[in-house]
């Protein structure tokens, strides 16, 4: 049964492919939830299935965080002519890829880098496309596919602007396979899919080949099924909640139910298709139906199949969850509006899943997430990080060799002509307009270390007394952050303190970090002594481009773990004054840091209340008082009172 | 397969539904080329886009020039045609897309992710009217250029600056259409258009292409009328009565808004325009004009244009 659930969600995606291939302005899908090599394998069966439809073989074009504009749009190569060598613009697959259908694939959404984010934004969904790059001029109608993977955890950090370019979203028909998996059976899959040696070529099924088959037809002839104006009213009733910004998800859901009707060979694109169409989509949001009646979607989208048996509760959509395990019910043209009108009145009913998950998931993005970001510095260490291009250069500063050679390359046969009475004309000749330096990635110029000691949090609002430094240094400089946990209960080694870095404020690992109860042991010495060498390495070591670090520290000083001891990992010895004093050297080890600025939150502890003040002299850190929470208590009694006449008072 | 003159169809701009104000003041501009442009700001999908192309091939015959945001200053202000001198080892110069705009519409998509060197080049140009490059070994000087600037942003990315937002004469703030009819019909013609494109039989389409012929030559019959219309003292005082209710920076506003009430009557096919052709287009020149940089236009501001439109009727009477 539990095989034929799986089949039914994979046919199910199937089915999406082959629609998006006949539908060209269904260009992308997003795959939430999927692992690399799973969605590799959705990108080859989808190339089977355009090679088929298209009656050509389908080119492949693999977008990451690592793709530059040259990758994109295409760059200047030197091939080979008889003795010499020429050199020509060669246009990228995105510019040029012939008759062939193209398929783009983004292994992570979340970790695309900026110029590709752009050309995404510029190129899906868009009946025209221009280049102007490098005396390069070209204009095109651009017509590629698009398959994009993403954790739903982190759409937050994707730009809402490019994933609403993704018209299409599908959970990945395994997931529920996969969050069966133990942990240690997860990892053991994922080693085994990083084996390159594996083949993730899969041969399409017979009934794919057909639907494939049919679907090359379709293009042949250019006939589409006929939206009627039920389906239209369908289309919109789906989405009467909330009406969303644009016509985007209303035009997918009405070209998805027209490709499944031409599929179909129906000549009109009835109610019926726009429902199964939603059900693929996973939308169901204001079209609430009821439990009672539940068919398999595998049977649902056979159009012989019309007998609601009431007896099954499996998932219906790719997109639903596996706690959500309810399905519509395939309805005749005259249940159809009793079930639907019946739909907003009746209570205990349910709702599926949401595909659009981007309009509540917190925002976890630069504020204008398609822009380079913002690099404030009073530094001349600016922008030496990885180079994404090259630019005409204004000094001698970080010159590209290879980008200034061909700069002048292209320039050499008009050089050589105007040098040909020379004895030397052969030779390569470099001019100073040819120059080119590096652009690089900006990199953070500042960072924040965070201590925080777990132990000494209880009824303080340490929170407020952090969030100054988080908002209104660390995002506003664009900092790196470090988190050292100390004494956290779910420290896998409680003798240490554990250290968590992050590129900014954004990622999601920083909250993952600051969340945590208090554990049994106090290893401030280790996590001073963490924050010093964090510091040394930001700041002196490597191609770091920090400039500037400051360590909040949050604790009451009262640390109970010899740093040896977190060291070695063994406690050997009871606890008494020199764990303090071992804190206490640590701490001043860090005042000698230069351009480390350092903070020490003092929770105001009931007992030992001079030892923040002690630790904060030894780090030559100013103070800040974290406030303490008012018991609840004391509300609760006021809100007992009898409530006071002001007649008795006057 | 990418060629640099491909002509590529987009849909008739008579298929275009709602979005009634994008439409009026892309118009007002064609009619008026002394506005200076139209920035389109708003929501994502809402097809800004779609229409500016359609206006641009009834307009002009043709889709606008585009400026992409990863355009290099090479291509924007023109420079060496590079396959010549790598083929043939001549130097030949190759126009710039401000060179191309002459005399049309230059269009900028996702205009506040276009790069602040960019910017700088395209605010020289049009505020001028003057196109010059020394660069390169390049000596074009003083050339005259006159475009009408259409740029479409998502404001959700990122804003303008103020020197960029005051070049274009007119702005509209687009928002999804919240009328189920206007709905069902834009996606009825959208899936009726994408349906006859890959068939021989088009009888929507070209019946929309027909009557986008018209308007155009309607939009034609007013940019003549237009000509003829001048800026009288009651016009000019009913311009400056509401840029002084809205405390607006400069004088452009009022000189806009007085240049888009023209275009409006000559639209309407009225010889003279009226109080009320100001008051139709005052939103649009003032909307990104504010004082404090909002570009957003509230209750508030709909009532301000009301109480001007009452004193005006007050004096009137």
């Amino acid at each position: 049964m539990e095989k034929m659930i799986q089949s039914g969600r994979e046919e199910d995606f199937s089915k999406v492919l082959v629609v998006a291939t006949i539908e060209s302005s269904l260009q992308g899908l997003l795959v939430i939830d999927t692992t690399e090599k799973d969605l590799l394998k959705f990108a080859d069966r989808w190339m089977q299935i355009l090679a088929i439809a298209r009656n050509a073989p389908c080119r492949k074009l693999t977008l990451n965080s690592a793709t530059t504009e040259d990758n994109l749009w295409g760059y200047f190569s030197i091939s080979r002519e008889g003795e010499g060598s020429r050199i020509d613009w060669k246009p990228s697959l995105l510019v040029q890829h012939g008759n062939n259908p193209l398929l783009v694939v983004i292994p992570d959404l979340a970790r695309l880098s900026l110029p590709a984010i752009r050309a995404c934004v510029t190129l899906l969904d868009s009946e025209c496309a221009t280049l102007q790059r490098n005396g390069i001029d070209l204009k095109w109608q651009p017509r590629f596919w698009c398959i994009a993977g993403c954790q739903s955890d982190r759409l937050g950090e994707v730009s809402p602007h490019l994933l609403d370019r993704f018209a299409l979203r599908c959970k990945s028909p395994y997931l529920q396979e996969l969050e069966k998996l133990s942990p240690i059976e997860r990892f053991q899959r994922c080693d085994r899919e990083l084996d390159p040696n594996l083949d993730i070529a899969v041969e399409l099924s017979e009934n794919l080949r057909e639907l494939a088959a049919r679907s090359q037809v379709i293009i042949a002839n250019g006939v589409r099924s006929v939206i009627s104006d039920e389906a239209i009213d369908r289309v919109q009733a789906y989405f009467t909640k909330k009406i969303p910004l644009g016509m985007r998800r209303l035009l997918t859901l009405a070209r998805l139910a027209r490709g499944l009707a031409s599929l179909d060979n129906e000549v009109s694109v009835s109610v019926s298709a726009v429902d199964r169409a939603a059900r693929l989509l996973g939308i169901s949001q204001d079209l609430v139906l009821p439990t009672q009646t539940i068919i398999p979607m595998v049977e649902a989208i056979s159009p012989d199949v019309s007998k609601p048996k009431s007896d099954q509760k499996i998932d219906p959509s790719p997109f639903s969850s596996n706690k959500a395990q309810i399905v519509e019910q395939v309805v005749n043209s005259d249940d159809e509006k009793q079930v639907f009108s019946s739909a907003k009145v009746e209570s205990d009913l349910e709702v599926l899943d949401n595909p659009y998950l981007e309009d509540d998931s917190p925002a976890m993005r630069e504020l204008e997430p398609l822009k380079l970001p913002m690099v404030s510095s009073r530094s001349p260490r600016v922008g030496f990080g990885h180079p994404i291009g090259t630019q005409p250069a204004t000094n001698l500063e970080d010159i590209s060799l290879f980008g200034t050679v061909m700069e002048a390359a292209k320039f050499q046969n008009y050089r050589n002509h105007l040098s040909r009475f020379n004895q030397d004309s052969s030779r390569f000749r470099i001019w100073l307009t040819d120059l080119r330096s590096y652009r690089r990635v900006p990199m953070p110029q500042y960072q924040l270390i965070c201590a925080i000691d777990f132990t000494c949090l209880q009824d303080r609002l340490w929170q407020d007394a952090l969030l100054t430094h988080l908002r209104d240094w660390a995002y506003v400089n664009r900092a790196s952050i470090a988190i050292i946990r100390i004494g956290a209960k779910d420290a896998v080694e409680p003798l240490r303190s554990q250290v968590v870095q992050a590129r900014n404020l954004l990622a999601p690992e920083v909250f993952k970090a600051l969340e945590g109860e208090a554990g049994v042991a106090t290893p401030l010495a280790h996590g001073l002594d963490l924050a010093g060498r964090t510091a040394r390495a930001s700041l002196q070591h490597g191609r770091s481009q920090v400039v500037r670090v400051r360590l909040v520290v949050l604790t009451d000083g009262r640390g109970n773990i010899p740093l040896q001891a977190s060291l070695d990992g063994v406690l050997d010895r009871p606890v008494s004054q020199d764990e303090i004093d071992d804190a206490l050297t640590a701490a001043r080890s860090l005042f000698e840091i230069p351009r480390l600025e350092i903070v020490l939150l003092d929770p105001q502890p009931q007992f030992y209340a001079e030892l923040p003040q002690r630790l904060a002299d030894e780090l030559g850190a100013s103070v800040e008082k974290v406030e303490i929470k008012q018991p609840l208590v004391e509300i609760e009694a006021m809100e007992t009172l009898e409530p006071i006449s002001l007649g008795e008072g006057l | 397969m990418a060629t640099s003159n491909q002509e590529i169809k987009v849909m008739p701009y008579s298929m275009m539904v709602g979005q009634e104000d994008l439409k009026l003041a892309l118009e007002l501009a064609f009619i008026a080329p002394k506005i200076g442009g139209v920035l389109l700001s708003g929501d994502r999908g809402t097809g800004k886009s779609t229409l500016v192309r359609a206006f641009g091939v009834i307009a002009n015959q043709k889709q606008p020039i585009t400026l992409p945001i990863n355009a290099t200053e090479d291509r924007v202000v023109g420079g060496w045609d590079m396959q010549k001198i790598m083929k043939d080892s001549t130097f030949e110069r190759k126009e710039g897309l401000l060179e191309q705009a002459n005399k049309s519409i230059l269009y900028i998509d996702e205009v506040n992710l276009l790069d602040d060197r960019i910017v700088n080049i395209i605010l020289d140009v049009s505020s001028t009217g003057i196109l010059t490059v020394e660069q390169e070994g390049q000596d074009e000087k003083n050339k005259q250029i006159d475009f009408c600037l259409v740029g479409t942003m998502n404001p959700s990315e990122g804003g303008l600056r103020p020197q960029l937002l005051d070049r274009f004469g007119l702005m509209v703030e687009v928002v999804t259409e919240q009328d189920e009819k206007t709905r069902s019909q834009i996606l009825k013609n959208v899936l009726l258009y994408e349906s006859e494109r890959f068939v021989d039989s088009k009888p929507l389409t070209n019946t929309a292409r027909e009557k986008d012929r018209q308007k155009a030559s309607e939009l034609l019959k007013a940019r003549e009328l237009f000509k003829s219309h001048v800026v009288d003292d009651k016009l000019a005082s009913v311009c400056a009565k509401v840029a002084q209710a809205f405390n607006t920076e400069g004088h452009r506003a009022d000189y806009i808004m007085a240049l888009a009430a023209m275009a409006h009557a000559s639209l309407m096919d009225r010889k003279s325009p009226t109080a009320e052709d100001v008051l139709r287009v005052a939103r649009f020149a003032l909307q990104h004009r504010q004082r404090g940089g909002s570009l957003t236009w509230n209750e508030e501001r709909e009532l301000k244009v009301k109480k001007v439109k009452e004193e005006l009727n007050l004096s009137a009477a």
